[in-house]
């Protein structure tokens, strides 16, 4: 990260960039790539991993065991009101209860821009 | 044979990525050769540049499906937002992107969504006529691409969002294959652009009431990136809401705006329904019907059969941030020159009940994490 390589082909300065953990040294002139040892298995290794679920990192907050999420604190007083048939959850500060504000004019908005 | 255009191929830096056109000069009055302006420049005010854009739409090469048709158009700004704006001319629009916009990020954004694995995901660009694989022009200081008109949504259209379909689309976009070639020339993902900037306008504010909840939420998320660690990296579109639909009559829907597409967590995509949801504004069977059509189309940013929160909490709390601090620094009056020494400057937004429901959540957001 902290040491600047040199292009090997055209001498410009090479950039470190960070594709899901796996440093690539890429050249700012000819964009020629340099890889070190194991990063193009590493690569290889990714490259198969694009359709697999995703298995669960581990988080990075204490989740409580399975079985849903707890709110906390007097935040998620209520109940979850609705079965979760198809893992729908929420998070430890969800309100995900779903009370129909989205009718309200500035939600609308929201959902149609950044 | 439309009037003649001078046109000069710019292949320095861009590398043939896009088409230096001049600004403000007429149709015409440049000779053939000569070096036109291709970097920041005076003469192209705002007022010009829609007429400057009209000028470029015949150069672009008609898809398929958007008919042929001839100059002149009478260019009609669609949308405009800083510095980036659209321009319909007939069936085309065109698009200013942001000053500043990095050619050759822009240029490997636009070759992806003409990708033709893409076709039925991703609306994919007009390339100019007689260069195929070339998707940009350039009007002054500011890159313009050209893409088929279609029909957008609008906060009106709030219950004609089509969930399922956006679910289905964007699991798609995520199951396109990433190779090795992409991991070199396609971008990160811009997840993060609009966070940051929302953020660094609130610091020196920290002690305000709306902030302080704001700041101690965005402290709970570490440092985050595009691609997280034992996470998929995907394709994936960077900005996504139902803005970012259209509809092509005929065609079906498609998602637009690959500003901030490239490499990253697909879980990023589902940031903003997810960080609805959990604020408390969307009802849970609309998630649901996001969620289970993502599922069902092999979306590799959730498990298929398990709690998707686990992967969903960082963008969904981040999101949550971005939108909090968006509504208090719009509130707080700290537009775009929040970098001046003038303190808070430019009118204050009124805070919405939505905003309000955001900055509740960066309360929970802290008091789940401490």
């Amino acid at each position: 990260m902290s040491y600047t390589l040199q292009c090997p082909k055209c001498h410009a300065a090479m950039r470190t960039y960070n594709r899901n953990g796996v440093q690539i040294e890429q050249c700012d002139g000819c964009r020629g790539i340099f890889l070190d040892y194991g990063e193009l298995e590493a690569l290889t290794r990714l490259e198969g991993q694009w359709s697999q679920p995703a298995a669960p990192p581990p988080p990075a907050a204490p989740y409580p065991p399975a079985g849903g999420y707890p709110q906390a604190g007097h935040y998620g007083a209520q109940p979850a009101p609705y079965a979760q048939p198809g893992h729908y959850g929420q998070p430890a500060w969800g309100h995900g209860q779903g009370h129909g504000r989205s009718k309200h004019g500035g939600f609308a908005r929201m959902l149609f821009s950044s | 044979m439309g009037p003649a255009v001078a046109v000069r191929v710019h292949l320095a830096a861009a590398q043939a990525d896009a088409v230096t056109m001049p600004g403000e000069t007429a149709p015409g009055e440049t000779a053939p050769g000569e070096t036109l302006p291709d970097g920041p420049t005076s003469r192209g005010s705002a007022g010009d540049l829609p007429a400057a854009m009209a000028r470029l739409a015949e150069l672009f090469a008609p898809a398929a499906d958007v008919p042929s048709q001839a100059a002149p158009w009478t260019p009609v700004v669609e949308s405009r937002r800083d510095d980036r704006l659209i321009v319909r001319c007939g069936e085309i629009m065109l698009k200013a992107h942001p000053i500043g916009t990095d050619p050759r990020s822009l240029a490997a954004r636009l070759r992806v969504a003409a990708r033709p694995a893409l076709r039925e995901v991703l609306l994919g660009p007009l390339a100019l006529a007689g260069q195929p694989a070339t998707f940009v022009a350039r009007v002054g200081s500011q890159l313009v691409s050209a893409w088929p008109a279609g029909r957008a949504l609008g906060a009106r259209d709030v219950d004609a969002a089509p969930w399922t379909r956006a679910g289905a689309l964007l699991a798609r976009l995520h199951r396109q294959p990433v190779g090795l070639g992409d991991l070199a020339t396609v971008p990160t993902a811009n997840v993060l652009r609009r966070l940051t900037d929302r953020v660094t306008r609130l610091r020196p504010h920290a002690a305000h009431p709306l902030v302080a909840p704001v700041l101690a939420a965005h402290d709970t998320l570490g440092r985050p990136t595009a691609s997280r660690p034992g996470r998929p990296t995907t394709v994936v579109h960077g900005d996504w809401h139902f803005g970012q639909l259209v509809e092509i009559p005929g065609v079906g829907w498609r998602i637009i705006d690959v500003d901030d597409l490239g490499l990253g967590d697909p879980a990023w995509d589902l940031a903003r329904p997810a960080a609805w949801f959990a604020s408390g504004l969307l009802p849970l069977e609309r998630w649901a019907s996001l969620l289970d059509a993502y599922r069902a189309g092999g979306g590799p940013a959730v498990p298929a059969d398990d709690d998707p929160w686990p992967v969903l909490d960082l963008p969904a709390r981040a999101l949550t941030v971005e939108y909090a601090a968006t509504a208090v620094a719009a509130h707080l009056g700290l537009g775009q020159d929040s970098t001046s020494d003038h303190g808070p400057t430019g009118a204050a937004a009124p805070l919405e009940d939505v905003d309000r429901e955001f900055v509740a959540a960066c309360a929970r957001i802290h008091e789940a994490h401490t």
